[in-house]
């Protein structure tokens, strides 16, 4: 990493710690903060799948519902205590996110979406009727605030940093992989899978490992999410919370370590900006979205590099 | 001595189609082997059986003394068989440092875990696949380019990085389908010089050519095929008087024109 990369990356660490003293005040600013960190997770968790394997999943829900009622089942029923409860659900989310892998490694394009439609209607609806187990519509309620040993994440304030931690955690597992044979095996399945085989990378286990990175991911922003909001029902888990997550990966940008945390922010923000619209926002909201996807196809990221390109090059 | 490779009434059919029929093919230890004949006789598929990349509808293949039919084309590449495309194949968006490294992967055995976490193991083996690529790319003069984009290479020095990927996997068995298919006669002149280069240092090569004059001075010993099925072999010069074969590529009638 050049000097002035490091100095970019401490600079952004150091604003990422202290923005929230500014909003101390403001608990609406402090829980959108909250939730864009949780959103920042997810999105990452998509980027394993397509920035990696240029597969696009619209079941991001499912391994987010998985971590979220594995977290407060963990933590109330079985009275585990948090990390462990939160890295269990992620485990499970893995399992979930490896049982619908085996058939969906076969798989591409549109039957690949199809098939993560389908697992997260169908981790839905066994939430919505489980009832014994998990409550149905009336959901989970008073789900304890994290707790990690003497430090308990209870205000809008603290729980900020503990989702900033796996923020850092996640983004330093994305850039990780890109320097790894792992990722680099999944980079070439993207662009030549027959090439790629041919070399002798192995399809199905580095789809697996994938798969389980994405699910596992999801599963820790699921359980953030619950211990965060402090009850969950069926309702936020439907096919419009997968859509939002694709949507902020290809604003942000796909396959860069930038990409889904600035998606992820943008997005949270500007649902926030819209809402004097009233229902109509959605309009906007649709509209801004399909102008960034015709001008922008590489999202915020590849629209910074062209000006960055131009401001370099003024000749062109 | 037993052939490296070993092909034995090998038939593959697509539909009602046999593309190839019935072929028998032994590939003997440091020999260059040239696959001709006309447009669809089965040629590439040949190699895509081989490969692993279709399993035969029947026959048998067996590699280094291992039955390899049917078997995964990563496992395949495991055992020692190594190739490159008609129509080259590069991976974009990654350098051609990391086009190589990854012919390197499935001879490196560090976990998931470890190569996440960069352990000290991790690091070294990634410095360790670093390394070899780049002595692999330096073996075909493409060393200064390493931290291109593969995408931006000229075509000619894309195929001479398929090659380094390909000996990358330190293959016992190359298989090159028109290696010198849209280049200059420069260009050609020096992938030939290579070729020959590769096989002194011991690889056994497969190679599939259309320019006859390449095929003559390269090959050790030729197959000839027509719809499907093997109608000749042997050295170059037995193969420029065989009547079969002159009958396959001029219609029968003519002699010695095309050479």
């Amino acid at each position: 990493m050049g000097f002035r990369k490091k100095i970019f990356t401490a600079g952004l660490l150091l604003a990422a710690a202290i923005l929230p003293l500014f909003f101390r005040n403001s608990r609406y600013t402090l829980n959108l903060l909250n939730l864009a960190g949780i959103f920042i997770i997810l999105t990452y968790s998509l980027n394993f799948m397509h920035g990696y394997l240029g597969l696009i999943s619209i079941g991001q829900a499912g391994f987010f519902a998985i971590g979220a009622y594995m977290t407060a089942g963990l933590t109330m029923a079985v009275g585990l205590p948090y990390l462990p409860s939160l890295f269990l659900a992620g485990i499970a989310s893995t399992l979930a996110g490896l049982l619908i892998g085996f058939p969906a490694a076969r798989i591409r394009g549109h039957y690949f979406v199809l098939i993560s439609l389908g697992f997260a209607e169908i981790v839905r609806l066994i939430i919505l009727n489980w009832k014994e187990v998990t409550n149905g519509t009336n959901g989970v309620n008073n789900i304890p605030a994290p707790a990690v040993g003497p430090w308990v994440f209870d205000s809008r304030f603290s729980h900020y940093y503990l989702v900033l931690f796996f923020v850092l955690l996640t983004s330093l597992v994305t850039l990780s992989l890109r320097r790894s044979k792992y990722g680099r095996s999944m980079l070439c399945l993207k662009v030549g899978e027959l090439a790629a085989t041919v070399t002798g990378v192995d399809p199905m286990r580095n789809k697996l490992v994938n798969f389980g990175l994405s699910a596992f991911f999801a599963g820790l922003a699921g359980g953030l999410y619950a211990s965060y909001i402090g009850s969950i029902s069926p309702e936020p888990f439907s096919v419009n919370l997968s859509v939002d997550v694709l949507t902020m990966l290809l604003v942000g940008g796909s396959g860069t370590i930038a990409g889904p945390a600035i998606g992820a922010i943008f997005l949270v923000f500007l649902k926030e900006w819209l809402r004097f619209m009233k229902e109509y926002y959605m309009i906007l909201y649709g509209a801004g979205i399909v102008l960034v996807m015709i001008l922008m196809p590489d999202g915020l990221v590849g629209l910074g590099h062209r000006i960055a390109d131009r401001i370099q090059s003024p000749s062109d | 001595m037993t052939p490296l490779l070993t092909i034995d009434k090998l038939s593959m059919r697509f539909g009602g189609l046999f593309a190839v029929s019935e072929v028998d093919l032994d590939v003997h230890r440091g020999e260059i082997r040239g696959l001709i004949g006309p447009n669809g006789a089965g040629k590439t598929t040949i190699l895509n059986v081989i490969n692993g990349i279709y399993r035969p509808t029947s026959g048998s293949i067996v590699f280094d003394a291992e039955n390899i039919t049917g078997l995964s084309p990563h496992v395949v590449a495991r055992l020692g068989v190594a190739r490159t495309f008609q129509s080259i194949q590069v991976f974009q968006g990654l350098s051609v440092l990391e086009n190589v490294m990854v012919a390197r992967h499935l001879r490196s055995s560090v976990d998931l875990l470890s190569t996440l976490l960069k352990t000290r193991r991790a690091r070294r083996e990634e410095a360790r696949i670093s390394e070899t690529a780049l002595a692999s790319l330096q073996f075909v003069g493409l060393g200064d380019r390493k931290d291109l984009d593969a995408a931006n290479l000229p075509y000619g020095q894309k195929r001479l990085m398929e090659i380094a990927r390909a000996l990358a996997t330190e293959p016992k068995l190359l298989l090159l389908d028109e290696p010198t298919a849209g280049m200059t006669e420069a260009e050609s002149f020096a992938l030939i010089r290579l070729i020959r280069q590769i096989r002194d240092q011991g690889m056994t090569i497969i190679l599939i050519e259309h320019n006859m004059r390449i095929v003559m001075d390269l090959c050790d010993r030729i197959s000839v095929f027509d719809f499907g099925v093997k109608i000749a072999e042997g050295t170059p010069t037995e193969i420029q008087d065989h009547p079969k074969v002159i009958g396959a590529y001029l219609g029968t009638g003519h002699r010695h024109a095309w050479c």
